[in-house]
Parts: structure tokens; sequence; C-alpha cells
């Protein structure tokens, strides 16, 4: 359906992304996740027809959009990452706005306006200036603006950045109710849990080239030989951290927030090697969680990064 | 492009205050510092009851630029020594005296102005005096089939004779100057489309590149004009603005005025980032253009030749000239036609590299994850 074969994107001597190959099936929820900076909003720039690729193409069933992007176009919905919307109109003017620009009009225009406010839950709301919204409700109309056209296709970028829990977990619920009405879903994202609960299968991306691909359970495989363990304590110090990597040289350790994220294979039983050094290093645990792998872990095993790093 | 007018239209709706704005005070600086209604100027004229003088003061009181107090001789002396402010005129039979603190180019101009009423009344007499009356009214009658006036220029020069009207100097002025911002804060929606989005999703709806600067820069060309023509109807039918039967002459000039500065602000926000970059640097450069260009006075005034030298590159240059020489010169379109092609070429070589650098930077946008 819709292909991209070894995409590549230079920007004067810069290469933000190397060698992408993706696709997605009809009614296939795909993610893409990588930390900011990956590549991400290049790939979809180009897979959207926004933007030429340096070298490679992209296939909208088997024909090239480069020349021809008209085809993928009418049928393509894009949730951009900025808040795309005229902040001085109300929520219904710019819904008009949007659906008279791919050519709806009268009834028609006003039926889509009205199921797309509804699905957005802004029905109450529609008549409000969208300046005077609330991140979330922006966000949210953001999404409607590129639903009125009824696209069989949806890319979305970002479209959780900014927002409180509860907007979000609104958002989260729209989109997963679209994918279950058979919309076909490119979601790209830098949280994980996000990808994780709406997509079948994730592309990871970093530094502009994919990485890793595959259903979540096969990505969990790459790291299933591992167990990552969380670990609490009081007076967390610099040396406690260089001893656990000195002592467990097969380790992967890092500190998020006040917690020491440490990833070891799943053969080796370090607790009491751990609780041996933060003894030497009078530190105090207070808790030992061993963990089951996420995508975060897969991540930090492809890159030796956290994702939000 | 009818979806992009329509969105601009409700915005404006919403936000009319830069339009309003800018018309009122192009209205309310051009009032003030042209004098006022009519913008005539105030005389105190004596007399020495001669034919020659008496004549001449008909015709001062004939005329729309003057408003005349007659007074005698003492009288006049008197006011003038005490007001430093006032202009008097002392009418003889052949010659006369301007009464002036100060030597202003409103001085000359009613220099000149009586000059030629004493020459063209000596004129007459004359040809009265040797073919009599029914020679003069066909001598008359040729001067208006073919009048040789004295200010007919081809050239773009204007080292020749100055011709100064406040009113009009004042009310041009403002109106090239307030005008920039307008249409410049217009031209910016571009930048700010581009910037949320809003650009990348007409371009997914199919809508062409050209749709979208088309219907961007008509909708921002058509809101100047507006403002333009709203200032010179209100100037002309109520205020009473004299323009020297060139009204429409100026309507046509302002048409090729706000093509310009839409095109020099689609090349400025081509060069900058954000918005507000954008709007400091047309800020910086509508006074910068306003003074070299003779917005704020005549540029006959200024000695710098190096001041002189830049109004090449003032936009307000180009519509401040041609229309003072529509009106206070008189000259024809095709006599002002050097600064309407300058402002065509100008605005059609502004608006092909603002358009090249705006997609330019537009890929750049892509690159900036």
């Amino acid at each position: 359906m819709l292909q991209a074969v070894d995409l590549h994107k230079k920007f004067k001597t810069k290469e933000v992304v190397r060698q992408v190959n993706m696709q997605l099936e009809a009614g296939e929820s795909v993610g893409l996740l990588g930390p900011n900076g990956a590549g991400k909003s290049t790939t979809i720039s180009m897979l959207s027809s926004l933007v030429m690729p340096t070298s490679g193409e992209v296939l909208w069933n088997n024909v090239s959009i480069n020349k021809n992007p008209e085809a993928l176009r009418k049928t393509l919905g894009v949730v951009p990452q900025e808040i795309a919307l005229y902040p001085e109109l109300s929520a219904k003017e710019n819904l008009h706005f949007f659906g008279r620009i791919y050519g709806l009009k009268g009834q028609l225009l006003a039926k889509r306006t009205e199921e797309t406010l509804q699905k957005i839950g802004l029905s109450d709301r529609k008549n409000d200036i969208v300046k005077t919204f609330s991140g979330g409700m922006k966000r949210r109309l953001n999404i409607g603006a590129a639903l009125l056209h009824k696209p069989s296709i949806l890319i979305m970028d970002e479209p959780t950045v900014g927002i409180d829990p509860q907007s979000r977990a609104y958002i989260l619920d729209t989109v997963k109710q679209l994918v279950e009405e058979g919309m076909t879903l490119l979601y790209t994202s830098h949280y994980m849990e996000e990808v994780e609960l709406l997509c079948d299968k994730i592309y990871i991306m970093d530094q502009g080239e994919i990485i890793a691909y595959g259903t979540k359970e096969q990505l969990k495989l790459l790291v299933s030989d591992n167990q990552t363990i969380e670990l609490k304590a009081h007076l967390l110090n610099p040396q406690f951290e260089e001893a656990l990597k000195k002592q467990l040289p097969a380790a992967n350790v890092r500190k998020e927030d006040e917690v020491l994220l440490i990833s070891v294979p799943k053969n080796e039983e370090p607790l009491a090697t751990i609780f041996a050094i933060a003894a030497e290093n009078t530190v105090t645990i207070t808790s030992a969680i061993v963990k089951i792998p996420s995508l975060e872990d897969v991540f930090l095993h492809l890159t030796g990064r956290a994702l939000r790093d | 492009m009818k979806g992009i007018w329509l969105a601009r239209l409700q915005n404006l709706k919403r936000k009319p205050l830069v339009l309003i704005s800018m018309t009122v005070m192009t209205v309310i600086f051009a009032y003030i510092l042209s004098g006022g209604v009519g913008s005539s100027l105030t005389l105190l004229v004596a007399t020495d009851n001669t034919t020659m003088s008496n004549e001449v003061l008909e015709r001062l009181q004939n005329e729309d630029d003057y408003t005349v107090t007659v007074l005698t001789e003492n009288e006049l002396q008197k006011i003038i020594k005490e007001k430093r402010d006032k202009i008097g005129l002392l009418l003889h039979e052949k010659t006369y005296s301007v009464l002036s603190d100060t030597e202003s180019d409103v001085v000359r101009m009613l220099s000149l102005a009586v000059e030629t009423m004493y020459n063209d009344l000596a004129f007459h007499d004359q040809v009265v005096a040797v073919a009599g009356e029914s020679k003069w009214e066909e001598v008359e009658k040729g001067i208006l089939e073919e009048p040789s006036f004295l200010l007919k220029k081809d050239s773009m020069d204007e080292s020749q004779v100055f011709r100064y009207d406040g009113a009009l100097q004042s009310l041009f002025g403002f109106m090239l100057y307030f005008v920039f911002y307008t249409i410049s804060i217009n031209v910016q929606f571009i930048l700010e489309d581009k910037r949320t989005g809003i650009w990348n999703r007409l371009k997914l709806a199919s809508i062409s590149r050209f749709q979208l600067y088309f219907g961007h820069l008509s909708f921002s060309y058509l809101i100047g004009l507006v403002q333009m023509l709203l200032v010179i109807f209100l100037f002309r039918f109520i205020i009473g603005t004299n323009m020297y039967g060139g009204f429409w002459k100026v309507v046509v000039i302002s048409s090729f005025y706000v093509l310009l500065v839409m095109a020099f602000s689609l090349f400025i926000i081509s060069l900058v980032k954000t918005v507000s970059q954008s709007s400091v640097i047309i800020s910086l450069l509508a006074v910068a253009f306003a003074m070299i260009g003779g917005a704020y006075w005549p540029l006959e005034i200024v000695q710098s030749d190096g001041l002189l030298a830049m109004k090449w590159l003032s936009p307000i240059y180009y519509g401040m000239e041609a229309l003072k020489r529509v009106t206070i010169y008189g000259e024809t379109l095709v006599g002002v036609g050097t600064y309407i092609s300058m402002m065509i070429l100008l605005a059609a070589l502004l608006i092909v590299i603002g358009i090249t650098l705006l997609e330019k930077r537009t890929a750049r946008y892509h690159s900036s994850e």
C-alpha cells in the first residue's frame, strides 16, 4: 500500500534520513518510534509527499508519488506536530476552512463538521475561538482537521506533545477507535507506551536510520535475554554506579531521576552482587524491582541510550 | 484560493485593529500636519488701491489655497511686527512685498504665485492695449487649448522648479508610510502559515503553490489598496483637499505603489525566520524609507548628497514622486511612466526573489527537527 524504498534526505551537507525502508498495509497501525532529532518528521514529510527525497522513492499502491502525489493526497490525512489552526477562528470555522479546501461544500460540509466535532469531543465548544482552548483541545481539533475528508490513511506526528494526561488519554482513545474502525495509521512518537498501545508494527529510528522493526513481541525478543532491575536507594552516588559497571561488565547501567536502571543478561543473578556493592559504598537500597522488557529497553539495548535522552 | 480569502476575511473580522489603526493614523497625521481643513494658507493682505493690486487681491481671494484677510498697510505692518507667525502681503501697482519672519517654502511658493498673477495681468493689459479685448479672448482660448505650462517634465530630475503643497505632502507621505505597515502585517500571514503548518495542510489538500501565494498576496494587496482608497476618498471628498484635478491618477499610482510594497514585504519575510523578526525589520525599514523617500519632508529641501542618493532604495520615493507629479505638477500618467515602470519592475523582481527564497526556507523547516 504505502511503501518507502531506500529513502535518503540531505539538507545541505547534513544527511538527516538514511536508507529508510518502510511499509504500511491497509488497516495496519504502524508506529515510528525514536528520540527527538531521529529523523521521524522528515521521514513522514517524505511519506506524505511534502518533501522530495534526495534519493529513493515513496510508492502508493505501487505507483511512485514523487511525480504524482495527487492520488495519495486525496486519501491522506496528516496531523502535524504543530497546532496548524487559525487561533482567531472558532473550532467550527477552522473545520469549515479545512473542509472547504478539500472541496466539501454545503450540507456535506456541515454534516462532516458536526461528525468530526463529535468524534473529537468538541461539539459543545464549536463556536469558541481556538486561542481560548486548552492545549489538549487544540490538539484534538488539530486531529479533527485531518479527518474531515475521511482519509483512509492517517499520519500523526507526535500528536500528544505538551498536553495534560487527561487530554492525552482522550486523544489515544480517539486514535484507538479510528484504528478499530479500519483506519491505516502511521503514528510517530517518542512516547513508547503510546506506540505500544496503538500500533501492531513498530519501526525504531535513530540518527536518521531504521535500526529495528517488527511487531511489539518481535522487538521485545531482541532483549528477551535481558532483565532490567529498577533500583531505588538513599544516597546514590557516582562511585556506586562506577562500581556496578566495573563488577557487572555485562550490565547496562543508567540513572533516570533518582532511579538506577540496570539491564543485565537473564542468566545472571546480580541482586546479591548489587547489594554487596551498595554496602561497600554506603548506599542503602530501599527497593529493587526486576522488570520484564519494554520498548524502552529495546531502544536502550539497540542504541545504548534512553529514548528521551 | 476562495478558501484562503474567506479565512483571511474571518481573521480580519476578528482582528481589524491593524487596518483601522493604520487608516486612522494616516488621517490624523495627514490632517494635523497639513494644517486642517482645506489646508489653505491664511494671508493678511493690504493694497495701494490701484487697479493692478486690486485685481491681484481678487485673484488671491478666488484661490482655494488662500484665506485672505484685507487690512490697511498700517494695520498689516503692526500685526506682522506683533505676530511673527503671520504672513503678510503688500500689493502695489507694479510690485509686491511678502512680509514674513521666515524664508520658508510656503513664502517662496506664495511669491511665485503672486508673481505669476502680476505677469498674467500685465500680459492681459498689454494684449488689450495693443489689439483690444476681442484679441485677448482669442489669445486666452489659445492658451487654454495648448497651455505652455512651466513645469512640464519628461525626466525624473526634480532639480527643476520646486512646487510645494503642504497638504498633499502630509497626505501622501503618511498614507504611503502607514500603508507599508498594513500590507507588511498582512503578508506576514504567509510566514505564520508556514510556521504553524497550515501551509503544509493546504499543500496536502492539493492547493498549488501558485494558488497559495496568489491567495495570500492578492488579499494583502486589496487590504492595502482599500486603506489607500479610504484615505484618498476621505481627503478629496470629505475634507476637500485640492488634488489639482489628479484624483484618478492618484488612485492609479496608489495601485502600483501597493503592488511594490506587497512585493517588498514578501521579500523581507523571505529573509527572516519568524514574524517578530520580520516585524522589527519592517518597522525599521518603513521609517528609514519614509525619511529617504520624502514622506516626512520634500526631498527638494534635503542638502545631503548621500541621503539623496539613497532615495532610489526606498519604495516610498517612487510612490511619493509620482503622486506629487500628477497632482502638484499636473503631470499625466505617461509623464510619470518612469516611476510607474520602476514600481512594476521592482515588484516583479522582488516577488520572484521572495518566493524563491521562501520555498528554500520551507525545505529548511523540515531540516530543523
